[in-house]
């Protein structure tokens, strides 16, 4: 409805691509416009510095030595394990993932899940002396119900988490992985769901080889981490249910506007189907998002994703992460 | 570049136009809740205003999203509606569910869904074009609403801390709804006022 005008009309929204239609949309572009014009900053592309940092060779891993479980059982969702090789080192680290593949049309939730919805969790069940990072989520689609929206995920998303073996993994051995992950899934209607995923993957003393079937899948998702951009600053004020974020930065000054969208990474700070503001200024970036009606306390910083569909420079880097810390109290 | 400058200025201008024009109905909290007349699952029809003097409990409803019935196959929103029915609370139970999509109900499998359920509501509700749903912001199933004696809107949100579908979560879970409805019958003022609703999405 009122909020829809905001992203116009998405079209299959996952991984979206927008298409803004609306009067808002063409004010918008004139901005684009005055504001390219007025401001001619040069793009620093900002350094990728994701904190994967796993070996990526070109050969075929051996095949045998892990298995993974699926839920095959479950129509609307299948979740699986996938790990980027199919082994570990001692104190070396393994990118894993909870893969979903939703029935057509469905989706599950980011860890926001807009103005209704669950997050999807993960909770990783390893053996002793292993540890499992933050779960890592690709920047979300947006779905329309009514005047409400939802972020969230169709057809597939990888969830990734960093893996650590502890120094005194003993080589040769196999280590079972599990993990319990439960969703909300929903299409017109809403189904929970869980699975419990087991899988197995070796130590080996030397680092192993990513899965070539594998690179594909991982490369995708991991394209759509949000990037933390060095020398990014971030402020924000609340005033009068109006959040303002200043975001620092001169690789933000080249921003077609027309292309942004400020997703809050936690639930109910942000009205999520609220209309954002986006203005290019001396400083970068100024974002005008609504508070939500919903929050009951002050608040002390807003995290985020900053989605730019048309990309950051020319890495194809679409998504980077936000943290700006109050300022005005 | 003054003309520039000042045609941003007003495009701005417009923008935050067209932004305040786009702002939700959420209503507010410690002012009068949104006047409503709608027909029950007996044909009678419910005015807010009718029960002035009164405390209300409004609870969205959905009979089929899992987040209610995680309330009602454990006969814990029945068990909350009898103590506080019996309080002399009002509680109004409402379908805003569209015809055809899911929760949707004729005024006649209401009345058989709260003989099977031991439903102890005032009254089912239904609103079924969804305009009561939309003036008051309700979001998700369950979402909670109370109205003090005297029309005003007292909390809006969750029914409790616990947003999940697991009955399981039942226990240990603070309940904000009936929490305010405490504090409203207690002559006192609401701890908690607003919380970010949870459950299905309102099938409008």
């Amino acid at each position: 409805m009122k909020q829809a005008a905001v992203y116009g009309e998405l079209a299959d929204i996952n991984y979206l691509y927008m298409k803004l239609k609306t009067k808002l949309f063409m004010v918008t572009v004139m901005i684009a416009a005055v504001t390219a014009s007025v401001l001619s900053a040069g793009f620093t592309a900002p350094v990728y510095s994701s904190s994967l940092n796993l070996a990526v060779t070109d050969s075929i891993a051996e095949a045998g030595g892990f298995f993974f479980q699926t839920s095959d059982d479950e129509e609307l969702v299948r979740a699986s394990i996938v790990t980027e090789a199919a082994a570990v080192t001692p104190g070396g680290t393994l990118l894993a993932g909870i893969r979903l593949q939703m029935e057509d049309g469905w989706y599950v939730y980011w860890k926001n899940p807009g103005d209704s919805g669950i997050p999807t969790s993960v909770s990783w069940n390893l053996p002793e002396g292993y540890t499992a990072g933050d779960l890592m989520w690709p920047w979300p689609g947006i779905f329309y119900t009514d005047s409400f929206i939802s972020y969230g995920y169709k057809e597939e998303v990888v969830l990734f988490t960093e893996l650590k073996a502890p120094d005194d993994a003993e080589t040769g051995s196999e280590v079972a992985l599990s993990a319990s992950v439960t969703w909300l899934v929903c299409k017109d209607i809403c189904i929970p769901g869980r699975a419990e995923l087991t899988g197995n993957v070796r130590v080996t003393e030397n680092r192993p080889a990513v899965v070539s079937e594998k690179r594909e899948l991982f490369d995708t998702y991991r394209e759509r981490l949000p990037v933390t951009v060095p020398g990014l600053e971030a402020t924000a004020t609340d005033d009068a249910g109006t959040i303002v974020l200043h975001l620092k930065h001169d690789g933000l000054k080249n921003a077609d506007v027309n292309n942004l969208v400020f997703y809050c990474s936690e639930e109910g700070i942000v009205e999520s189907g609220a209309e954002q503001y986006f203005e290019v200024t001396d400083y970068g970036l100024r974002i005008v998002l609504r508070k939500s009606a919903f929050i009951n306390t002050d608040i002390t910083k807003v995290n985020g994703v900053l989605y730019n569909a048309g990309g950051w420079g020319g890495n194809g880097m679409k998504a980077i992460s936000v943290t700006a810390v109050r300022s005005d109290n | 570049m003054k003309k520039l400058l000042s045609l941003f200025t007003f495009l701005f201008a417009a923008v935050m136009l067209v932004n305040a024009a786009g702002l939700n109905t959420d209503p507010v909290i410690g002012e009068p809740a949104p006047a409503f007349t709608l027909t029950d699952q007996y044909g009678n029809e419910h005015n807010l205003s009718d029960f002035a003097g009164k405390t209300v409990m409004l609870e969205w409803l959905n009979h089929d999203c899992p987040f209610v019935v995680k309330y009602y196959r454990a006969g814990e929103m029945q068990r909350l509606q009898q103590k506080y029915t019996a309080k002399d609370v009002v509680w109004l139970s409402i379908i805003s569910s569209a015809p055809g999509k899911q929760g949707y109900l004729e005024p006649e499998e209401i009345v058989k869904v709260n003989e099977e359920k031991n439903v102890h509501a005032t009254a089912v509700l239904i609103d079924a074009d969804g305009t009561v749903g939309r003036a008051y912001g309700a979001r998700t199933t369950p979402h909670m609403y109370v109205i003090d004696e005297a029309g005003i809107l007292r909390y809006n949100g969750a029914i409790d801390d616990k947003p999940t579908a697991n009955a399981a979560d039942l226990e240990g879970a603070r309940v904000y709804a009936t929490e305010a409805l405490d504090a409203v019958l207690a002559g006192n003022e609401v701890e908690v006022k607003t919380t970010r609703p949870y459950g299905c999405s309102v099938k409008y």
